[in-house]
């Protein structure tokens, strides 16, 4: 075994003969000395902790940051430009200035595209905000443990399931002829509805389908917002003798205001981009015409017609535009107004 | 197979020097230990000659081999960390495996190196287990395991027993001083605790804010502290130490303190005051004060206490004025209880004196110097 | 009296209080049950069609349970291009997947173990992305691909989601995490950087591996618009244009077309079946780490 020594290398205490101070080693002449380029996450001032470690970092970054330039940065900065100009993929481009905007305000159908997107987001928002609440609410066993078990995955599923192939499924319900949901309203003595085929049924429709496909999400953070509630001080509230709804309005609802506000903003920013669904259920199998007389035509989904039905680039690009800075507004003022409302522990 | 040598390595950390112009050499096979109070550059020190920093300037050498520009692992050396840095997801086989894994050396030597080790320091039987199932024993001896695979010419540990409770660490200490001597690998030790590089070390170097204090077997440091840093680090209880001024007489040295006024004479002979100023740093071991007997004089009164025994020793924790000392009595004397007024006189043949300003000892001179007695004037108990 | 009374009262004896308990016990989990089955009925009615006899789709009241007849997802599987397709999905989502992993790693790391002026900038830039409106850039995006010729390819699918600003996110915080004497061991027995990643910092990371690949695999799976927009040849198309496609072929083929449907979700299903924890935790915990 080479590791072991077979003598006593033990070296004896005092009177071992002591090494003085450094003499001058036999040095080749011409070694250098010091530091090399050699990978190190040395912090201190050498060559290597100035640019070794920089040149790492930032090397070790860049294919996320490419991806990222190319195809999200870039086509933002784009919208900034190519909205100003007439353009089409394929061929030349020419300044235009605001006359995008003055086109594009002309069609009623576009503005009417922002009416229905407002009345999406104004029932949504709400909506879905309550009900995964609620849900959040009921599922929560006790304080602590708000897991919310089996029931918990259950409503989370359809929010990880493919839009086509469960709006498949949900276009057979709001079949008028035979579909689930009419059926339940006949059951009960109501009169059968158009549903999709109809022009004031078929934005509640695809509300409805939202609600299903995302509220699982929102009650998942729901419910992670409130078992951060630390357990005290709904003890304490109970001893005080609070009882339900007060324990909700005083204790529970200020606590959770951090997840409300962050659920308040996703909501609203997921259902002002909603597409695949609404081209699913009104643009699929009943004509990619944006739901009957455009009723589900939302900004987003006027876009993608604009853009990819028609080919009128310039103006898609200008109604990104308009979408885009509407969304970071949303988002910015959001933000805002949460360090103003929101209380925070 | 290696002798170390440090070369006026200097390195700084942003603004805050962690080391300055420090030079040393290690001898082949030694135990060395590098002992001194946080942030005093004795792990830096440690990390520069594993290679894990580089120094602003200076150089290392390994025997004839330069290393400062060497990477790590090219360097030949094992190192044992503070938390052992076992790889939590890797079985103990894996963790030792690791470094000749990343060499690709084949299954079987692997195999046989790992069995190697493991038999060594005992580890047969944990070899699958996961480091998190191991005791804080077990796993500094992996941790040494996994220092040794590649047979390194270095060692280094960088306070490896200060994760363990009392009764292990002083098991330990024996159980890595007799690795050593067993391996004879040459071995730098880094520590906080002074108990353990008198008790461990071949040599000790007491360091202080990136400097060297003092250099040699642990005796030594203890016996005749060069630096003033010194004296007062090592030794347990801490040495006394006092403020005094001092003035040679043409016969020895005398001291007086503050208040009584009472002159002490240091039996000499002592050289003409240097660095000039009477001032120095008046220093005491606590086993070198003595209860006063029936009949003496002492040389100061104190008030005693606390009494801290410890078997076959106790100590006397006394007040003068508003100062503490520390005397070391015999058990099996007759000790006084705490509250009384006792007499303690001073084994003037024993004391250290050391330069108020510059910390450095000051040396008799010697035996066929003028003989000279130094009077030390008017000093306060520190 | 009245103390004994209100201590029976607070202690919650007599029936009403063991209503309320109820209510509140296993009333409610048994509410939460009855309403998680009423949001899975839309995804059983899938089965219950695609199984069902023929005629079944228009059966008043409705069939409630499946026949287990798979005939028609036999009929889909060999008479049509699905297989084709699912196979596309099948190829896209393990590469990107693989793709984001080592984007993901690479950033992570170099966000976390050195240190260098712009570091925090990098990171911004990095999860900044999440902040851009998807739907606003798709057009701008559209002009991109086509002049980098990426349309109508495996590449235009996979290589703009190569990168995910959650996985840089999670491994940067799982890599923060691991103590700089790992890295020293590492060093001293002379691995690389790459080495050390491989060896010892990724399987440290296992749990921020498993969300990146169960965060990517959902959007990967299901991604509709992007294709539909940037690819016209069915050549490269995945499952989700397929189903579009069949919904227009199909349009009253209710059983083919649930067939077709069943085949896209049942990997989803599967999977979700088993990780529906970790699931879970994936979407919450990345949601919350990044706004917060």
């Amino acid at each position: 075994m080479v590791l072991e020594k077979t003598e006593r290398r033990r070296p004896e205490r005092p009177g071992r003969p002591q090494l003085g101070p450094a003499k001058e080693p036999a040095r080749p002449t011409g070694v250098p000395t010091g530091r090399a380029a050699v990978l190190s996450l040395d912090r201190g001032h050498s060559w290597a902790a100035r640019v070794v470690r920089p040149l790492m970092g930032y090397l070790l970054v860049i294919p996320s940051l490419a991806i990222f330039g190319t195809f999200f940065y870039v086509p933002a900065v784009m919208l900034f430009v190519l909205a100003f100009y007439h353009w089409n993929v394929f061929g030349a481009t020419t300044f235009r200035g605001l006359g995008n905007f003055s086109i594009l305000f002309n069609q009623p159908l576009y503005w009417q595209s922002l009416l229905t997107t407002g009345y999406f987001v104004l029932v949504m928002v709400p909506l879905t905000l309550l009900v995964a609440l609620a849900l959040a609410l009921l599922l929560r066993e006790g304080v602590r443990q708000a897991r919310g078990g089996f029931a918990r995955s259950l409503i989370f599923l359809p929010h990880v399931t493919p839009i086509i192939a469960t709006s498949i499924i949900w276009v057979w319900i709001f079949n008028p002829q035979f579909g689930l949901a009419n059926y339940a309203l006949t059951h009960v003595g109501l009169p059968p509805l158009g549903w999709l085929e109809d022009p004031h049924w078929a934005m509640p429709a695809v509300m409805f389908y939202t609600l299903w496909h995302s509220v699982g999400l929102y009650t998942v953070l729901f419910l992670a917002g409130l078992s951060v509630i630390p357990e005290q001080v709904v003890e304490a509230a109970r001893v005080d003798g609070a009882r339900a709804f007060t324990m909700f309005r005083r204790v529970i609802w200020p606590l959770l205001s951090p997840t409300t506000f962050l659920v308040l903003i996703l909501i609203s920013v997921n259902t002002m981009q909603a597409f695949s669904q609404i081209f699913a259920l009104t643009g699929g199998a009943v004509g990619r015409g944006g739901g009957p007389a455009y009723s589900t035509s939302t900004d987003a989904v006027l876009i993608y017609q604009t853009a990819f039905t028609y080919s009128h680039f310039s103006l898609a690009a200008t109604m990104s535009l308009i979408l885009f800075v509407i969304l970071l507004v949303i988002t910015v003022v959001q933000k805002r107004l949460s360090s103003r409302w929101v209380f925070y522990r | 197979m290696v002798m170390v040598r440090v070369d006026a390595v200097s390195k700084r950390f942003a603004e805050v020097p962690a080391l300055t112009d420090l030079s040393v050499d290690v001898g082949d096979g030694e135990f060395f230990i590098m002992v001194g109070p946080s942030g005093c550059g004795k792990t830096t020190l440690l990390r520069i000659l594993a290679g894990l920093e580089r120094p602003d300037s200076g150089d290392i050498w390994f025997g004839d081999r330069c290393v400062t520009a060497a990477d790590p692992g090219s360097r030949e050396v094992g190192m044992v960390f503070q938390n052992y840095a076992l790889y939590p997801h890797l079985s103990i086989y894996e963790n030792l495996a690791f470094g000749l894994r990343v060499r690709r050396t084949n299954r079987h030597e692997v195999r046989s190196r790992v069995m190697e080790v493991s038999t060594l320091l005992d580890l047969q039987e944990l070899l699958e287990r996961k480091p998190k199932q191991l005791s804080g024993g077990q796993r500094q001896r992996v941790a040494l395991g996994r220092a040794i695979m590649r047979r390194p010419h270095l060692l280094l540990m960088d306070e490896p027993l200060s994760n363990l409770d009392a009764i292990l660490r002083e098991r330990m200490r024996i159980e890595l001083r007799r690795f050593h001597d067993r391996l004879g690998i040459t071995t730098i030790y880094v520590t906080h605790d002074q108990k353990e590089a008198i008790s461990m070390a071949d040599r000790v170097m007491v360091m202080n804010a990136g400097r060297i204090e003092q250099i040699g077997p642990p005796e030594e440091i203890i016996r005749h502290p060069r630096t003033e840093f010194a004296a007062r680090f090592m030794g347990q209880p801490p040495m006394n130490m006092w403020r005094a001024s001092m003035v040679v007489s043409p016969a020895g040295a005398a001291l007086v303190r503050a208040g009584s006024r009472s002159t002490w004479t240091v039996p000499g002979p002592w050289p003409e005051t240097p660095g000039g100023s009477p001032d120095i740093w008046l220093g005491v071991r606590p086993r070198d004060l003595a209860v006063t007997g029936p009949g003496e004089v002492a040389d100061l009164k104190v008030i005693v206490e606390v009494v801290e025994r410890g078997g076959d020793e106790v100590f006397l924790h006394c007040r003068h004025r508003d100062e503490m000392l520390v005397v070391g009595v015999d058990a099996t004397r007759l000790v006084p209880h705490v509250g009384d007024e006792v007499g303690l006189t001073i084994r003037l043949d024993r004391v250290h004196l050391f330069d108020a300003k510059t910390g450095a000892r000051i040396q008799p001179s010697g035996a066929n110097g003028r003989a000279s007695s130094a009077l030390l004037v008017g000093g306060e108990l520190q | 009296m009245a103390i004994a009374n209100t201590i029976e009262a607070a202690r919650g004896k007599g029936a009403r209080a063991a209503l309320r308990r109820w209510l509140h016990g296993r009333g409610r989990r048994l509410a939460g049950l009855v309403i998680g089955l009423v949001f899975v009925l839309p995804v059983y009615w899938v089965l219950v069609i695609a199984t069902g006899r023929h005629g079944d789709a228009y059966a008043i009241p409705p069939v409630l349970l499946p026949a287990l007849q798979f005939g028609s997802i036999w009929f889909v599987l060999t008479h049509t291009n699905i297989v084709h397709y699912f196979l596309n999905s099948v190829l896209i989502t393990s590469v990107t997947i693989v793709l984001v992993l080592a984007t993901g790693v690479l950033a992570g790391w170099g966000l976390a173990a050195y240190h260098y002026r712009g570091r925090e900038a990098l990171f911004l830039l990095a999860i900044g992305v999440m902040l851009l409106p998807q739907q606003a850039l798709i057009v701008t995006q559209f002009n991109v691909m086509f002049h980098l010729g990426l349309l109508d390819s495996y590449a235009g699918l996979i290589l703009p989601f190569g990168a995910s600003s959650a996985a840089i996110f999670l491994f940067r915080q799982a890599f923060l995490q691991l103590p700089e004497s790992f890295w020293d061991v590492a060093r001293l027995e002379g691995a690389n950087v790459f080495q050390y990643l491989w060896r010892v910092a990724v399987p440290t990371a296992r749990p921020a591996v498993a969300t990146v690949v169960l965060l990517t695999f959902i959007s990967s799976w299901n991604q509709f618009q992007w294709p539909l927009i940037m690819t016209s040849s069915k050549a490269v198309q995945p499952i989700e244009l397929a189903l579009s496609h069949y919904m227009s072929s199909f349009s009253n083929n209710w059983r083919d077309l649930t067939a077709a449907a069943v085949i896209a979700l049942v990997p989803v299903l599967i999977i979700f079946a088993f990780t529906q924890r970790y699931m879970v935790q994936a979407v919450v915990g990345e949601d919350r780490g990044v706004t917060e």
